[in-house]
């Protein structure tokens, strides 16, 4: 490296000296209404499937058990008409 | 690890709150820009991508972990969106074309002509450096990033950002010598 090239400490100052890269506003609304509208699918999306999970874990085995249940209470009912 | 605030802010992004991802919005956006309009070199490109990273923040929000450093986060999605783009390109960017008197792609005619003389050769040096080397000198020297975070952004050891740094600065030193000389040649990456 020449001897008069600048020094990393001064490289470093001029760097951090550039200016700004201004972004259009146009960009910016634009980035912000489709970022939000994607939260807000995610929001939905993550309400349905915590609505599945809800069926999956409590819903649909408290009916099966349900089913089963009334099944065998009607078993039972049946076999006892029959020895009456 | 990200600080306190993110902590706070992470754990509202989790639940989708639209504010907190307005607050992360106003404290990174104008340095995730900055960062690549300059590694891009095309502003249209990063507006592109820019936009791109934001929606990727608002695709993982629920998913983001309590300890995230939400900058370094961005930092990366959006180096990593700049990398699947340029492999993406079989030529350089239009800006190859650009003199020493016309903008850098990441300025507008006003930014640039508002520019000094050192700061738009400055750009200009920058600009020509392989990428690498100009994301390392962007995000610790230009972002002040520290050497840490920047390594992890980058993907790279400690020592590693290190050499790469001293040797960012040597070749963007060069490349400015080059500038002074008479019927200089202009660096290719």
């Amino acid at each position: 490296m020449p001897h008069d090239d600048p020094s990393p400490n001064d490289l470093d100052a001029m760097l951090r000296g550039l200016p700004g890269v201004t972004l259009d506003r146009r960009v910016e609304v634009q980035t912000l209404r489709r970022a939000r509208a994607v939260l807000v699918e995610e929001e939905e999306t993550g309400l349905l499937v915590g609505l599945r999970g809800f069926w999956e874990r409590a819903v649909a085995p408290a009916l099966v058990m349900g089913t089963v249940a009334s099944y065998l209470a009607w078993a039972v009912q049946s076999a006892g008409s029959l020895y009456q | 690890m990200g600080s306190p605030s993110d902590l706070a802010l992470v754990l509202l992004l989790q639940r989708g709150d639209p504010a907190a991802f307005g607050k992360v919005y106003e404290a990174y956006g104008p340095r995730i820009f900055r960062f690549l309009a300059r590694l891009c070199g095309r502003k249209e490109l990063a507006e592109d991508l820019y936009q791109e990273t934001w929606i990727k923040l608002a695709l993982h929000a629920r998913r983001l972990e309590e300890d995230t450093d939400l900058g370094a986060w961005l930092y990366t999605v959006a180096r990593n969106l700049a990398r699947s783009e340029r492999r993406g390109q079989t030529s350089r960017p239009v800006t190859e074309e650009l003199g020493v008197d016309a903008p850098y792609a990441g300025a507008s005619p006003f930014e640039w002509a508002s520019a000094t003389e050192t700061q738009k050769r400055l750009e200009l040096a920058l600009r020509d450096l392989a990428t690498p080397l100009r994301e390392v000198l962007l995000l610790v020297v230009v972002e002040d990033v520290e050497h840490e975070r920047a390594a992890a952004i980058l993907d790279l050891t400690p020592e590693a950002l290190r050499q790469r740094l001293s040797r960012a600065r040597a070749k963007l030193a060069e490349a400015l010598d080059e500038q002074t000389k008479p019927g200089r040649a202009r660096t290719k990456e």
